[in-house]
């Protein structure tokens, strides 16, 4: 059969199984099965090999390990903690609840990775906390949903590992690679809230005064201006700077070249299990049963998707579908940008159905050959895709972050969520737009890596 | 079935979920071993300067346990991440029977690979095969943990299966599915108290 029709079948075929509700990883397993089966079945008694020697990897190590770095910090009290500090030293900013709120979002979704986990720490907290003081509701909403997704962009994050794995791509430049462009989210994010508050200036004196109330004339019996001492503000920092410094201790040993993505993350889970342990008394055997036990949960589910998918990607590329799939995209005449914007349209409505880290691992490795045949390079792509996918989680029909947020306001509409998340899209897009103008944002500090 | 049946059924399920929660919990130690070990190895390597042969070696081991026999722990309370992007908009029963369908394909997915990769283990235990690094263990030991996590999976399956045809059969399935990705985050009520400390 020709290998073009051969590989479109293949991808349809995948797609259609997954969408049917079974497990990713017996999906994709199902698929290869069958498709060697048909094709090869000489193939066969390599097969253990190969799902074996999936896993047969150091780098991989960083997988479960990060997960294992993050499970006891989810488990305690660090995101109120996080967010009350945030809180008191950026609240005297137009709209500083909203910005601490997202800064709190950035370091939390470093420590945990994990988009709708720092969607449910933080929101629980902020939605009501933004709310309470007169922002609007959908506004409040959608700056949560937004900033959860911050967590598979900004380093360590494991759809980085996953990417860099499955395209063989240096691990560690990838984390370092989504520093800048973190951070330029953040910023824009920011800004937004800032210029929001500027032209609205209703509520910004609502949200600036405190608990307001509109029925009492803006006189409240509570504080106009919150005001925090000096001391109140540093009775925060020794319960969170220790979070930070693990943080900036793993982009720092990255980026000097002092260890790899899985020694950093191996030292950085031990050292996140002796902090909870330490600050928060987390030493019941039922909580750190609970701990490791939830950490195995999410390093096995994401661990046999990569297994599968890495069986996926040897069985297409056996069939000689990953390099004819490359030869029809480089074909069209659509040139190099053309052929950007193609593949970001289709990782954005990939996004919208599957979960990242799926789409990660099924279209990274056949996405490589075309991003390197049209001379960009992986690192960049990296990013690129990343980003896309971090607005997957936003839009509907699965838009995790989505659910989190309804769970948490149950009251507001799901459109007035979607409208309060619409802006932070667009400046999600503008980000994609300029790391196309501007592919330093992603590379410069990787390039400038050591080691 | 008779009384007597589902008795000796509900004590296989049972020997089978312990099963799986034992090599689970063992799982969930061995990814804590795995972050002490590499601990331990990047202070060898910077402190004294050595090699770090074994400490590399032997994570990777825990890392295929965690793998493939940690799957069968996941497995017990269906951890195992699908689209549901569908599935959510199916009449419950409908939905019920598409899971089913699901369950019996990936049972049968474990089964295939737990057959082929039972001869791989058993090869390697009979050539007496070992890694090729200094350390050098013997290759039967990680072989050991594919065709083991597949064969508990596949039986974590058929418990899976049971339950879901008995829920068909009575009935009594739940309104709204619980989606993979939220089932261990608790999402806060609205109004949740701030820090406190103040």
């Amino acid at each position: 059969m020709d290998e073009r029709i051969l590989s479109v079948i293949i991808f349809v075929s995948a797609f259609l199984i997954l969408v049917s509700g079974i497990p990713i990883w017996s999906g994709l397993v199902a698929v290869s099965l069958a498709y060697v089966l048909i094709f090869s079945p000489h193939l066969l008694d390599t097969l253990p090999y190969v799902f074996h020697g999936s896993m047969d990897s150091f780098a991989l190590l960083a997988i479960p390990l990060f997960i294992l770095l993050s499970a006891p910090i989810a488990a305690s009290r660090a995101s109120k903690d996080l967010y009350e500090a945030m809180h008191r030293w950026m609240h005297t900013l137009p709209g500083g609840l909203g910005v601490s709120t997202m800064m709190a979002c950035g370091v939390f979704a470093a420590l945990c990775g994990s988009s709708p986990a720092t969607a449910a720490a933080i929101g629980g907290i902020g939605i009501p906390e933004m709310r309470k003081r007169g922002y609007p509701p959908s506004l409040a909403c959608g700056l949560i949903a937004h900033a959860g997704t911050f967590g598979i962009l900004i380093p360590p994050s494991i759809t980085m590992i996953l990417y860099g794995v499955a395209t063989e791509t240096s691990i560690g430049k990838c984390f370092i690679a989504g520093i800048i462009p973190g951070i330029l989210e953040i910023v824009l994010s920011s800004i937004y809230i800032v210029i929001y508050f500027r032209l609205y200036p209703m509520h910004r004196s609502m949200a600036h005064q405190g608990f307001a109330q509109p029925d009492s004339g803006g006189q409240t019996n509570l504080p106009l201006e919150e005001h925090y001492t000096l001391k109140e503000k540093l009775v925060y920092v020794p319960r969170v700077l220790p979070f930070l410094l693990i943080i900036f201790g793993i982009m720092g040993s990255l980026y000097g070249g002092w260890a790899t993505p899985s020694e950093a993350a191996g030292v950085g889970a031990v050292i996140s299990l002796v902090l909870v342990m330490a600050i928060y008394r987390i030493y019941r055997w039922e909580q750190i049963r609970n701990i490791l036990t939830k950490a195995l949960n999410d390093s096995s589910m994401i661990l046999m998707i990569m297994a599968a998918a890495l069986l996926f990607s040897f069985v297409c590329s056996d069939l000689y579908v990953t390099q004819s799939l490359a030869e029809i995209i480089l074909a069209l005449p659509l040139g190099k940008w053309g052929i950007i914007i193609l593949i970001n349209v289709l990782l954005l409505i990939l996004g919208f159905f599957i979960p990242p880290a799926a789409v990660i691992l099924m279209v990274a490795p056949l996405l490589l050959p075309v991003i390197s045949g049209l001379g960009f390079d992986p690192v960049w792509f990296a990013v690129i895709m990343t980003v896309n996918l971090e607005i997957g989680l936003v839009t509907p029909p699965v838009g995790l972050n989505l659910y989190i947020v309804k769970g948490i306001a149950p009251d507001i509409p799901l459109s007035a969520v979607l409208w309060g998340v619409t802006p932070f899209i667009i400046i999600d897009l503008l980000v994609i737009v300029l790391l196309c103008i501007f592919p330093e944002l992603a590379l410069w500090l990787p390039n400038k890596m050591l080691g | 079935m008779t009384e007597s049946n589902s008795g000796v059924w509900s004590k296989i399920e049972r020997l089978i979920e312990g099963l799986s929660t034992i090599t689970g919990l063992l799982g969930a130690f061995a990814l804590l071993a795995a972050a002490l070990i590499v601990t331990e190895g990047v202070v060898i390597r910077k402190v004294l300067g050595c090699s770090t042969t074994w400490q590399i070696e032997l994570s990777v081991f825990l890392l295929i346990y965690a793998c493939f026999v940690g799957a069968a722990y996941a497995q017990i309370n269906e951890h195992h991440l699908n689209v549901d992007l569908m599935i959510i908009h199916l009449s419950p029963r409908v939905r019920e029977i598409v899971l089913l369908i699901c369950a019996i394909i990936s049972a049968f997915v474990c089964l295939v690979l737990a057959a082929y990769s039972w001869p791989m283990w058993w090869e390697s235990l009979v050539r007496n095969e070992h890694t090729e690094s200094l350390w050098g263990p013997p290759l039967w030991i990680p072989y050991l943990f594919l065709p083991l996590g597949m064969t508990l999976l596949f039986l974590q399956y058929l418990v899976h299966i049971a339950r879901k045809i008995r829920l068909l059969r009575s009935g009594a399935y739940d309104g709204e599915v619980v989606r993979t990705e939220l089932k261990e985050i608790e999402i806060p009520s609205a109004g949740t108290e701030r820090g406190e400390g103040e």
